[in-house]
């Protein structure tokens, strides 16, 4: 049995210090891939371990005119009333997680860094071009949520850094369009999300993004950018076009089960042909 | 490590390591009976306690999670009159009685009546698919909260007009 030593830091810096400190740290958020995973009585953690819900900067949510940001401890929960989970289809996404006892307790960014897969939330995260602030003790930098995709599609969850805030630009959404496809999305599984964002400005789409995830992470970002200034209703040569680029590259990139895909990325396309 | 929180209203002082499961910590150390640890995975539902009044399951929370907060099980509730309403409530709309799950329904039970506005019905759901128990009718359980919930507002309201 490995005793680990628990460290239950208070700000920022303090939790910065003990990362650059400590080579084998691991950061637990609500810990419930850890109890869940492991399935014998007694846990096992690396040697050290730093909880990061007691961290107040962690939990705070700030909203501008154009964005709004998420510490990455709160909870699941806590997001239900902000952006983007006021939407319906997006609330609803967020109540397939699990159940609320779970949600309570699990973090936003434990969530985002689960590394066996890209759990419910993530596509639609992807589908807003959600910023990650890591946070190391020399340096801090913003990402794209996608540079979490390795160029197998694959998760690739940066070691022992912060994750501090996620930042999302708050955008005029239109059209939304998720279906969850296959069997389990946690703790694996062949279980992915398809999900599909449009914003329409008068009789032209001017944001259009559409993310596949599960075990793997996949967007066609030339497909996107041909229906990106498009007229809506959208042509039907254009959603032709479109879905055989999609067609193309699904294959191409070997993704699980194009030929059970395709017809849901045709219902978006039919969808913004009405 | 010596870790304090509130266990049904008093304050308890354990020492705990790093592999300990708080289910084992809240029945070995703290004595509370109400719980049971079967699945370890969220699964059976029949671990579920009340952290700072939110639902949470202790068969997969560290021990070490439970430092500085507020735990509650049913057994902080079962001498109150609102238990007793929510039990009558809930023997009259179900025929079935769930004695597997009994504590972890009327803890979700207990949980909806501390709230100042009355519960949704989707809270109502919610709540309850935490116990993941299948022989109490969904609706049934809708029922009887919010019946419990009006009789208790009624009631309080008497006392207060008194
Ligand atoms: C019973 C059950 C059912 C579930 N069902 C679903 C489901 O249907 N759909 C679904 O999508 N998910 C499901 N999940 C998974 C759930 O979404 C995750 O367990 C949860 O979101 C993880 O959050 P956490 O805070 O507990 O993370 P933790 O378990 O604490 O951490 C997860 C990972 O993230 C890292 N980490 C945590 N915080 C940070 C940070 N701030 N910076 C850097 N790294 C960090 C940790 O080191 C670890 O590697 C389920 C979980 C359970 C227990």
């Amino acid at each position: 049995m490995n005793l680990s030593e628990i460290h239950f830091p208070q700000t920022i810096p303090e939790l910065l210090t003990l990362i650059s400190r400590e080579k084998n740290i691991q950061l637990i958020g609500g810990a419930t891939t850890f109890g869940y995973l492991q399935p014998t009585r007694y846990l096992s953690f690396p040697n050290t371990i730093a909880i990061t819900s007691r961290i107040p900067e962690l939990h705070a949510i700030h909203k501008t005119e154009r964005m709004i940001s998420y510490g990455a401890a709160c909870t699941l929960s806590e997001l239900e009333h902000v952006y983007p989970f006021e939407h319906p289809q997006s609330a609803s996404l967020l109540r397939t997680v699990a159940t609320s006892a779970v949600r309570n307790v699990a973090t936003i960014g434990g969530h985002l860094m689960y590394d066996c897969s890209f759990l419910s939330l993530w596509p639609l995260f992807a589908c807003l071009d959600a910023e990650l602030e890591f946070r190391a003790a020399s340096q801090s930098h913003i990402k794209n949520i996608w540079y979490l995709v390795d160029e197998n599609g694959r998760h690739c969850a940066a070691g022992n850094e912060l994750l501090a805030r996620i930042r999302i630009p708050l955008l005029s959404i239109d059209h939304i369009y998720i279906k969850r496809i296959g069997g389990n999305i946690f703790p694996g599984g062949d279980g992915a999300h398809l999900v599909s964002l449009t914003s329409v400005d008068r009789r032209s789409i001017n944001f259009f993004r559409l993310v596949l995830a599960g075990a793997r992470a996949f967007r066609d970002f030339e497909a996107e950018q041909r229906i990106i200034s498009a007229s809506h209703p959208l042509s039907p040569k254009i959603a032709q076009t479109v879905l055989h680029m999609y067609a193309e590259s699904l294959r191409k990139t070997n993704f699980w089960n194009a030929d059970l895909i395709l017809p849901l990325i045709g219902q978006v396309l039919e969808d913004l042909q009405r | 490590m010596n870790i304090e929180f509130t266990l049904n209203g008093l304050q308890h002082k354990v020492t705990i390591t790093s592999v300990e499961r708080a289910i084992d910590v809240l029945i070995k150390q703290c004595g509370i009976k109400s719980l049971a640890a079967e699945c370890l995975d969220g699964h059976c539902g029949k671990c579920l306690i009340l952290l700072d009044g939110k639902s949470a399951y202790s068969c997969i929370m560290p021990a070490f999670l439970l430092r500085d907060r507020r735990v509650e099980t049913i057994e902080h509730f079962t001498k109150r009159h609102e238990y007793d309403l929510l039990v009558a409530e809930l023997h009259r709309y179900s025929s079935q009685s769930c004695s597997g799950y009994h504590s972890a329904i009327a803890l979700m039970g207990m949980m909806l009546l501390q709230k100042t506005k009355a519960p949704q019905t989707d809270e109502i759901l919610d709540a309850l698919e935490n116990t993941h128990c299948n022989c109490l009718d969904p609706a049934d359980f809708v029922a009887a909260v919010l019946n419990a919930y009006q009789k208790l507002r009624t009631t309080r309201k008497q006392y207060e007009s008194e």
